[in-house]
């Protein structure tokens, strides 16, 4: 569990990284808060020529209120993120669930985003709450909604010589809830439902956005389900309807840790509890 | 809630204070000499292959690198574990591959660089050429007709078999009102301690003497291995063991990385370091617990066991582990099974079988976790078909106080156990009464397991040898020497993992000499400074290390009264040690300081030593446990199912627990708490698990998932003391119990909570995906 050799830079400007970043392209790896590139360099199975470390870089963190959009910096501490008053409660509970404290403490918010993996939180409540990536790069600055952003597995629509800068987040609805499932308390997510959602006076749902973890090998948003539930009130019934039609063409990953099948199940479960939750709240 | 805390015998652990400051040193802080030479391990791919050709040439290039092969170690001859008894294949393990490996782990090169890093880049750089041959994985695998054979000395792979039947079992099996019968397994598990392994080897050459540091349980054991294998006598060796970051077990075998590591230490008169990463250990350290127990339980109309037939079989892995040999779980599965339980006739078949997987060795309890999941399965099995409460069934068969002394079916002896009082009091602290009345949640489905256990504990020599074990010696030594100044060093043959030794050892000398116990500095595992011994493992640390602490204190204690009664004109036996003085009985007032004995021991005194006593206050003692001793303990564990997810969690938990007269109470209920933490994994979620081809999926512990602090429950205590009769200061052996009832006891509930459904709880561990199935085919009926 040693790494091989790399070079490290740690320029402390952002024009400073991205030259960097357009000169190495894709034999550069960003390092923000090292919870999951660390480990991959010592097993070797992240192979960078240059670890392009961010720590350094001035102006990267923060958290900004615009117009009731709420602008995240990508190097912003998880734990930072969790507690500040202008996170959208969706995000910070969400985050409850990443990891140990002692993970949130380092692991950034971006870097959360930028390494996809499947069964981090934080994507999904990215998507969720049509959150909008914004890119830079030495070419410009382009912004990518979460919807474009995650493609599949420790994949995203970051470009080589691109970086993650913000993670910009629209006013959501007055209601969420998240609900998680792993083998142990406090572990990766096995299955997870993200959601917030309005209601009318009657009690119906009249707004609707639903993410899934374990659903597919990136977060996904379960449209069908949203459909399904839009205009209803929140039976046992419409929400188990509503949870099977959600996951119908559904294409869990199978691994160690569950069957796809099992996947499913415990996903239309925790989509019954999930949206119980938050018309309950 | 623990009532251990309470008791005036919990005195802090000496140990703390060092450990939570962070002064402790582990093997990866002692500071390599110049020189030092890192090692890395090359491990075979794959589970079975012929090694064709090594080419290091590229590895060479780098810079400092060195490659050693087989080759290079020419003398180093495989070790065997076993005595040539009948029953055991004859199959050693080899130091370092040759021709052939036998699991994906096993041990092909060494490199060596001037650090760890240029180590890793020069193993990927040795190019191996392997042809690839059949392997066998399973123990269904390894059994088949016509399955590739692991050993040509073990023919059907069979590495160790045993068979044996009481006297008349046939006639009292036909004679039985009922016989129930299941088969029970369990998936394999790691050991996973915090720290991996890893050593130090360091030459002399000028005094030719040679200095091993290891992360090991076993010291002495360690070094009379290497000292067979390399040809070196003992007293050039030194074997220590600094702070070692937990064992289980695992660490108590010998291993070829430390007899590597002393070879090319003293080849290249280089210093040679290895730390193993956490990979080294998951593929390289031994496993555990791959059973089965298939078992027939015979009984009498009204719930009275007749007896038990079992057939068990281990997944030995690809050799016999150093110094526990094939036997271990295979033999220790049917010797551990009948628990505290009244029963005459007992048969058993049991099997060791060779796979091409890692070898197994022992792990906290060794085979009593599975044994006892299916000893207290087949009870509740019975109260089920008997329409009998389960703690009912269980009280009919109990061993009660008339039976003791007891040797049980398979010859093992009790010398008494409480366990009517256990299992009434575990009933009441875990309200079990009052089960119903908290089974009221519509999404949880919510069960409560009773086990009744054993733990045979303090095994000493004659245990060894009629396992058939060549390298254990069983006994334990302690050397006591009072300093001048009063205060004393205590060197105990055993070596500490977390137990606590040098506050329990402190408080077990105390006892005698009337030196406080922080006036009583314990040292272990320096083969340079302990006597001989053989190590900490199996529960044998109060009863074995004990015995010799005890026996050690008393001849002192004695000599320190001879010495008091000489100055004080006063017969020795009247002497009394408490507080640091020697007073005598029933004179008030007359008392001199045991820093004045010890003055006068030392000749640093007026007063002279009495005719013929020599000076000092030094003395080494052996203590050889002649039979093994039995603790006990009753657990109740409670849990609920999520209906919607089939998540487990443990709601309640409740031990009672007998291990004769404690030392240290505290201490005790941590061993108890850590333990059942390492019985809830396995049963909720660990499990080592290989592809067809022998390949180990779980090597990290992202796939190999360990319960944390998180899933650890509330635990509710009691003790019921009940002094041994056949050990020196009536202690039984404490460490491993919890694991062996944290086992059953949550099976048990497991499958009470999931009374109503179709499904037959028997193989751990029970993975919420089997629940949900079951849950979901009823629930969408």
């Amino acid at each position: 569990m040693k790494p091989p050799p790399f070079l490290h830079a740690a320029p402390e400007t952002l024009p400073g990284a991205l030259e960097l970043l357009a000169e190495h392209g894709d034999a550069a790896r960003i390092l923000a808060g090292g919870q999951s590139l660390m480990p991959l360099l010592v097993m070797r199975m992240a192979r960078p020529a240059l670890l392009l470390d961010i720590n350094r870089c001035a102006g990267l963190s923060g958290i900004t209120r615009h117009d009731g959009e709420t602008r995240i910096g990508a190097m912003t501490r998880q734990i930072a993120v969790q507690r500040a008053p202008e996170t959208p409660a969706l995000l910070a509970r969400a985050l409850g669930w990443a990891g140990p404290r002692a993970v949130r403490n380092r692991g950034t918010l971006g870097g959360s985003m930028a390494h996809a993996d499947p069964s981090a939180e934080a994507p999904a409540a990215a998507l969720c709450l049509d959150a909008v990536m914004v890119l830079e790069s030495r070419r410009g600055q382009r912004l990518v909604p979460a919807a474009e952003f995650f493609l599949d597995a420790l994949v995203t629509a970051i470009a080589p010589d691109e970086m993650l800068l913000e993670i910009r987040i629209p006013p959501g609805h007055p209601r969420h809830a998240f609900a998680e499932t792993g083998v142990r308390q406090a572990d990766l997510a096995m299955a997870a439902i993200a959601t917030d959602l309005a209601l009318d006076r009657q009690g119906r749902i009249s707004a609707i956005r639903i993410a899934a973890i374990g659903a597919a090998n990136r977060p996904v948003r379960l449209p069908l389900a949203e459909q399904a539930l839009l205009g209803q009130s929140p039976t046992p019934a419409t929400l188990r309807d509503a949870a099977r039609a959600g996951l119908a063409g559904a294409e869990p990953p199978s691994d160690l840790i569950a069957s796809a099948a099992h996947r499913v199940a415990v996903l239309e479960g925790l989509l019954a509890d999930a949206v119980l939750e938050a018309c309950a709240a | 809630m623990s009532m251990g805390h309470n008791d005036p015998r919990s005195v802090p652990r000496k140990e703390d204070a060092r450990l939570l400051r962070g002064q402790a040193r582990f093997l990866d802080d002692i500071e390599p000499p110049a020189g030092t030479l890192h090692a890395i391990f090359l491990r075979s791919p794959h589970a079975h292959a012929r090694i064709l050709g090594i080419d290091a040439s590229a590895a060479h290039a780098l810079p400092g690198v060195l490659v050693l092969t087989a080759e290079d170690f020419p003398h180093l001859a495989p070790l065997s574990p076993d005595l040539p008894l009948a029953g055991f294949a004859p199959v050693p393990r080899p130091i370092i591959c040759t021709d052939t490996v036998r699991f994906v782990g096993d041990l092909v090169a060494l490199i060596l660089a001037p650090d760890a890093y240029i180590a890793e880049d020069a193993a990927e750089l040795v190019l191996v050429d392997y042809d690839p041959l059949p392997a066998v994985v399973t123990l269904e695998d390894a059994l088949a007709d016509g399955a590739a054979e692991v050993h040509p000395q073990a023919p059907g792979n069979l590495l160790f078999q045993n068979r044996t039947a009481t006297e008349g079992f046939d006639a009292a099996f036909a004679a039985a009102a009922h016989v129930f019968r299941e088969d029970f397994s369990a998936s394999r598990v790691a050991t996973v301690s915090l720290e991996p392994r890893g050593c130090l080897a360091r030459h002399d050459a000028g005094l030719g003497e040679t200095t091993l540091f290891s992360s090991t349980q076993v010291p002495h054991l360690l070094r009379n291995t290497i000292s067979t294998a390399l040809g070196i006598p003992e007293s050039a060796l030194r074997v220590v063991a600094p702070d070692v970051g937990g064992g289980f077990g695992m660490k108590a075998s010998v291993y070829p990385e430390e007899l590597l590591a002393v070879a090319a230490a003293r080849k290249l008169n280089r210093p040679i370091k290895w730390v193993g990463d956490r990979q080294d250990d998951f593929l390289a350290s031994s496993h555990a617990r791959d059973m089965r127990f298939g078992v027939e339980m015979a009984m009498e109309a009204d719930g009275t066991l007749i007896g038990f037939r079992l057939d068990v079989l281990a997944n030995a892995g690809a050799y016999p582990g150093i110094p526990f040999g094939s036997s271990i779980e295979a033999g220790g599965g049917p010797r551990t099974f009948p628990g505290p339980y009244r029963f005459k006739h007992y048969a058993f078949r049991t099997r060791a079988v060779a796979t091409h997987t890692t070898p197994s060795g022992p792990y906290r309890g060794v085979a009593a976790p599975v044994g006892f999941m299916a000893l207290e399965g087949m009870m509740d099995r019975a109260a089920a078909a008997l329409g009998l409460d389960r703690a009912e069934i269980r009280r009919r068969n109990l061993l009660v106080d008339a039976d003791y002394p007891f040797i049980n079916a398979s010859g093992i002896r009790y010398d008494n156990g409480p366990h009517h009082a256990l299992l009434a009091r575990a009933l009441e602290l875990s309200d079990y009464r009052g089960f119903a009345t908290r089974d009221t949640d519509p999404d949880r489905l919510r069960g409560i397991g009773i086990a009744c256990i054993t733990e045979q504990t303090g095994q000493g020599s004659a245990r060894y040898r009629a396992r058939g074990l060549l390298r254990i010696p069983g006994i334990e030594a302690a050397r006591l020497k009072v300093e001048p100044d009063g205060s004393a060093v205590l060197f105990v043959s055993q070596t500490t993992q977390g137990q606590g030794h040098l506050t329990t050892f402190a408080q077990m000398a105390a006892e005698s000499l009337g030196i406080a116990p922080e006036h009583i500095t314990v040292q272990e595992g320096d083969t340079a400074l302990t006597p001989y011994g053989s190590g900490t493992f199996a529960s044998r640390g109060v009863v074995a290390g004990g015995g010799a602490v005890i026996t050690a204190a008393e001849t002192i204690a004695a000599k320190m009264k001879r010495i008091a009664g000489h100055i004080m004109e006063a017969d020795p036996a009247d002497i009394i040690l408490r507080d640091g003085v020697a007073e005598v009985n029933g004179v008030p007032g007359l008392s001199i300081s045991i820093e004045e004995i010890a003055r006068a021991a030392h000749a640093m005194r007026p007063i002279g030593m009495p005719p013929g006593e020599t000076f000092g206050l030094d003395t080494t003692q052996h203590w050889d446990q002649p039979v093994s001793s039995v603790s006990a303990a009753c657990h109740v564990a409670e849990i609920s199912i999520q209906r919607r997810t089939g998540q487990i969690r443990v709601e309640r938990y409740a031990i009672t627990h007998d291990c004769g007269r404690m030392i240290n109470p505290m201490i005790v209920d941590g061993q108890t708490h850590g333990a059942v933490l390492q019985g809830l994994g396995p049963v909720l979620m660990e499990r080592l698990l290989h592809d067809s081809e022998g390949q180990l999926m779980t090597t990290t512990l992202l796939d190999y998932t360990l319960p944390t602090m998180l899933d650890m429950p509330d635990i509710a205590m009691d003790h019921i003391e009940t002094p041994a009769l056949d050990t020196l200061g009536g202690v039984k052996g404490v460490a491993e119990g919890g694991t062996i009832g944290a086992v059953p006891a949550l099976v048990n509930a497991i499958a009470h909570a999931m009374r109503g459904y179709d499904i037959n709880i028997r193989a751990i561990p029970v993975r919420p995906e089997t629940l949900l199935r079951a849950i979901s085919t009823k629930d969408s009926r």
